[in-house]
C-alpha cells in the first residue's frame, strides 16, 4: 500500500522501529525453515563437502521405506490416543474441580505437577515404576494374583469368566507384560504417559475457560427448564467452551506430534521400531546418523503437518466458535 | 398469572446477613418495584423468589403454594436478567426457542439432528416456531431472527431476553435492573414498552432498580428496600408524599428532598436555628428531629423573623424550571429551592434571600428517622 504509507510523513521511523522485530523473524524462523526445505532435496551430511543434490528421493524413501510407515503409524497412534484422551479426562477433571466447593487450589496443583516436572527426569521415575521385575507396577499387579476377592472380579471368574482367557489371569500365570520392552504395549505405555503429562495442562485451560463462563447463564439455563446437569452443559458450558476447546485440541495436537522426550529416555524408538515417532527419527536420522537430508525431508513433513493444523484452527476460530 | 407472597424471608451469606426476616404480598398481576440503593439485598431477594437462591429462612409461596423446595424450572417464572444473559452461540430464533424447546421437547429431541427420528417431533417443532414467530413479531425482532447476541445493539439484545420471556406463558415476570445498561433515551423508552407489555399479558411483575424514577413511573407499589430491611411498600404517590422513614423521604425524589436539623424545646415547640417555627410535636422535650421539605414546597419570600435567611450559591436552569442551591446559616446541608425560570429575575449568585415554606409540606423525622407528625397541625406558613 504504497499510497497508505506515503501518507504518513514518519514512515522511515515506522520502518526503522518494526526492523529489529523483522529482522529477528526472519533471522531465527524462516530462514531455518528455508534452509531445511532446502537441505531435504539433497543428501547432505554435516561435514561433507559437497551437497548432492537428489531431487524428490529423500521424500520418496519417506513415503515409501517401511520405517517411515512405522514412523507414521506410531506418531498417528499416540496422536490418536493422546489428544482425545487428555482432553477428555482435562474436560473431565476441571469440570470436577470447578464443582467444589473447597479444596480447588490442592486437585489444581496435583494435576498441574506433571506438567511443571521436567519430562526426562519423570521418565525416569516411570522407567523404575514399569521396570518388569522390580517396578512397583507388575509388584502390584502380581500381589493382586494372591487376594481371591480381586483375583475373581479382575478376571472375570466371578461370573463364570474362565481364567485363562482373561487378561489379567494371563498375566497371573505368565508373568506381566514387558510394557517398555514389548511392541505390543511400549507405544500405549508411551502413551499413557504423554496423558498423564498433558492432561494437567488441559485441565488449567479447561478452568480458565470455566471460570469465565458468566453465572447468569447458568441461571438463566435453569430459569428456562434445562434442569439436569447434562442439559445445562449442553446448553451452557459446552458451547461457551468452544473456544477454549479448540485451543486445547490444537496445542495437543501439535505438542502430541512433536512427542521424544520420553521416547528417547525410554525406548529410544524400539522395540522394533514401534515407537519410532517423528520427532525421535528427525533426531536418529540428522544428529545419531548424520543423514540430514533425510532428517530434513521428515522435518518438513512434520512442518506441513503442524501447519496444516493451525491453519485448521484458524479456520475454526473465525467460522464457527467465534461469539463476540 | 399468580400471587407471590414472602414469609418472613431472611438470607445470610457467612456471617453477614444481606436480608433480615421480611415479608411481603405480591397481589396478581401487580406491577411491584423493588427499589433501594446498590447492595441493599433488592437482587438477592429476587433471586430468592426465582429459586435461584435459598434462603437461611423463611418461605416464598407462588399462588399460595409453598416453593421453597421447588426448583427454578418447576416454579414457572421468567427472569429478565441485568446482563440479558442470551446464550451467545445462538441465534435470536434459538435464544427465544430454548424456554419452549426445554419444557416441550424430550431429552431425545433436544438434541439436533436426532430430533428429526423422533417421533411427534414434527408438531412440536411447528408450535414452537408459530411461538417464537408471533413473539418476535411482537417485540420487532423478526428481521433479526438469524443473528447472534453479539451483532446487536443493547435495546435489541433487551428486547430478545423479554422475548425469550414472555415466549412461555409463566406465572410471574421478575425483572433485575433490565435497563441499567441502556442508554438514558433507550431506557424512557423501554419503560413504557415494558408497562404496555404487562397491561398486554396482565401478568404479575416483580421489578427491581435502584433508580427512584423507574420505581416511580413504572409501578402499581413500590417496596423500598434499605440494608436488607423492607422499609416501606405503597403506592408512588403514598411513598413520595407519605414517606414512613427519613431514608424513604431522601431516596425517592429528584432532586433530593431537603433535610433540616432542628431541635424542640420543653413545651413541645419545633425550632429551626433557635427560632420556633409553628407546630408543635405531642413530646415535650427537647430533641434534635429533622424537617424535610421537598424542592417544590420550598419558596422564596419576604424577610421575616420567621423566615429562614440564606446565600444563593448556585443557580441550574433547566429550561421548563429552575433550582436554586441555597447555603443555610447552622445547616450542614444546602438545600435546593424549585422554582419557575419567570421567578428567577433579580436573583444571582450570592444574593441573600430568605425561604419559607407551608407547614402542612413539612415532613418530622425523628433522630432514628421514625416519621413524627406535627400536633396540632395548624395550617400556618413558617415566615408568617
Ligand atoms: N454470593 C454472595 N456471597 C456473599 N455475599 C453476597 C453474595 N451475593 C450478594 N452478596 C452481598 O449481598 C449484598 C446484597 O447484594 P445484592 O442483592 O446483589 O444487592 P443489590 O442487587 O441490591 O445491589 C451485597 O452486599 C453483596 O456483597
Ligand atoms: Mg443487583
Amino acid at each position: 500500500m504504497p499510497d497508505a504509507l506515503s501518507r504518513y510523513p514518519h514512515q522511515g521511523i515506522a520502518i526503522g522501529l518494526v526492523a529489529p522485530a523483522m529482522v529477528l523473524m526472519v533471522v531465527i524462523l524462516f530462514v531455518p525453515i528455508l534452509i531445511a526445505f532446502l537441505l531435504s532435496f539433497t543428501s547432505y551430511s554435516l561435514g561433507s563437502e559437497q551437497l548432492n543434490w537428489v531431487g524428490l528421493d529423500n521424500y520418496r524413501k519417506v513415503f515409501s521405506k517401511s520405517t517411515y510407515q512405522k514412523m507414521f503409524s506410531s506418531t498417528l497412534l499416540y496422536v490418536a490416543v493422546v489428544v482425545p484422551v487428555s482432553v477428555g479426562l482435562g474436560l473431565g477433571a476441571s469440570l470436577l474441580i470447578h464443582s467444589l466447593k473447597f479444596g480447588q487450589n490442592l486437585y489444581k496443583t496435583i494435576f498441574f505437577l506433571p506438567v511443571m516436572a521436567a519430562l526426562l527426569a519423570m521418565a525416569i521415575a516411570w522407567e523404575f515404576a514399569l521396570h518388569p521385575t522390580i517396578g512397583i507396577i507388575n509388584h502390584t499387579l502380581s500381589a493382586g494374583c494372591e487376594s481371591n476377592g480381586w483375583y475373581s472380579f479382575a478376571t472375570g471368574s466371578w461370573y463364570g469368566n474362565d481364567v485363562s482367557t482373561s487378561w489379567y489371569g494371563r498375566g497371573c500365570e505368565k508373568g506381566f507384560p514387558l510394557w517398555l520392552g514389548n511392541k505390543d504395549y511400549a507405544m500405549w505405555t508411551i502413551a499413557f504417559i504423554g496423558i498423564w503429562q498433558a492432561f494437567g495442562f488441559n485441565m488449567v485451560l479447561y478452568l480458565a475457560g470455566l471460570s469465565s463462563i458468566s453465572p447468569e447463564l447458568y441461571h438463566s439455563a435453569e430459569i428456562d427448564g434445562a434442569r439436569s446437569a447434562w442439559s445445562r452443559f449442553r446448553l451452557v458450558t459446552w458451547p461457551m467452551l468452544g473456544p477454549t476447546t479448540v485451543f486445547v485440541l490444537t496445542i495437543t495436537l501439535i505438542r502430541s506430534f512433536q512427542v521424544f522426550d520420553t521416547v528417547e529416555a525410554l525406548t529410544s524408538g524400539g522395540p522394533v521400531k514401534s515407537t519410532y515417532v517423528m520427532m525421535y527419527a528427525i533426531f536418529e536420522k540428522a544428529i545419531k546418523h548424520n543423514l540430514v537430508g533425510i532428517g530434513a525431508a521428515i522435518t518438513v513433513v512434520f512442518l506441513s503437518f503442524v501447519m496444516l493444523i493451525t491453519l485448521i484452527q484458524r479456520w475454526l476460530v473465525d467460522r464457527r466458535v467465534h461469539y463476540a | 398469572m399468580a400471587s407471590i407472597s414472602l414469609r418472613n424471608i431472611g438470607k445470610s451469606f457467612g456471617q453477614t446477613n444481606v436480608i433480615n426476616r421480611l415479608g411481603l404480598d405480591i397481589a396478581d398481576g401487580e406491577f411491584l418495584t423493588l427499589v433501594g440503593p446498590s447492595g441493599c439485598g433488592k437482587s438477592t431477594l429476587l433471586r430468592i423468589i426465582a429459586g435461584l437462591e435459598t434462603p437461611t429462612e423463611g418461605d416464598v409461596l407462588i399462588d399460595g403454594k409453598a416453593s421453597i423446595k421447588l426448583r427454578p424450572s418447576e416454579r414457572n417464572l421468567a427472569m429478565v436478567f441485568q446482563s440479558y444473559a442470551l446464550y451467545p452461540h445462538l441465534s435470536v430464533y434459538d435464544n427465544i426457542a430454548v424456554p419452549m424447546r426445554m419444557r416441550q421437547f424430550t431429552r431425545w429431541q433436544r438434541i439436533p439432528f436426532v430430533r428429526r427420528l423422533v417421533k411427534g417431533t414434527r408438531s412440536v417443532s411447528q408450535d414452537i416456531d408459530e411461538k417464537v414467530k408471533a413473539v418476535s413479531e411482537k417485540l420487532g425482532l423478526s428481521p433479526l431472527l438469524n443473528r447472534k447476541p453479539g451483532e446487536l445493539s443493547g435495546g435489541q439484545k433487551q428486547r430478545v431476553a423479554l422475548g425469550r420471556a414472555i415466549v412461555r406463558d409463566p406465572v410471574a415476570f421478575l425483572f433485575d435492573e433490565p435497563l441499567s445498561n441502556l442508554d438514558a433515551k433507550l431506557r424512557v423508552h423501554m419503560r413504557s414498552e415494558i408497562i404496555d407489555l404487562q397491561r398486554k399479558l396482565a401478568s404479575t411483575f416483580v421489578y427491581v432498580t435502584h433508580d427512584q424514577a423507574e420505581a416511580m413511573t413504572m409501578s402499581d407499589r413500590i417496596a423500598v428496600m434499605m440494608q436488607g430491611d423492607l422499609i416501606q411498600v405503597g403506592t408512588p404517590e403514598d411513598i413520595y408524599l407519605n414517606p414512613q422513614d427519613l431514608r424513604v423521604a431522601e431516596f425517592i425524589g429528584s432532586p433530593k428532598i431537603n433535610v433540616l436539623s432542628a431541635m424542640t424545646n420543653q413545651f413541645g415547640q419545633v425550632c429551626l436555628n433557635e427560632t420556633p417555627v409553628r407546630f408543635r410535636i405531642a413530646d415535650e422535650s427537647s430533641t434534635e428531629i429533622s424537617i424535610a421539605v421537598r424542592p417544590e414546597s420550598l419558596f422564596v419570600c419576604n424577610p421575616s423573623p420567621a423566615a429562614i435567611p440564606g446565600q444563593i450559591k448556585h443557580i441550574e436552569y433547566m429550561g421548563d424550571q429552575a433550582y436554586l442551591y441555597v447555603d443555610i446559616e447552622k445547616q450542614s446541608q444546602r438545600i435546593i429551592i424549585k422554582v419557575l425560570p419567570t421567578q428567577l429575575a433579580g436573583y444571582e449568585i450570592g444574593s441573600a434571600i430568605h425561604v419559607g415554606f407551608d407547614a402542612k409540606d413539612a415532613l418530622l423525622f425523628d433522630q432514628d428517622g421514625q416519621r413524627i407528625y406535627a400536633t396540632p397541625s395548624p395550617r400556618s406558613v413558617v415566615n408568617a
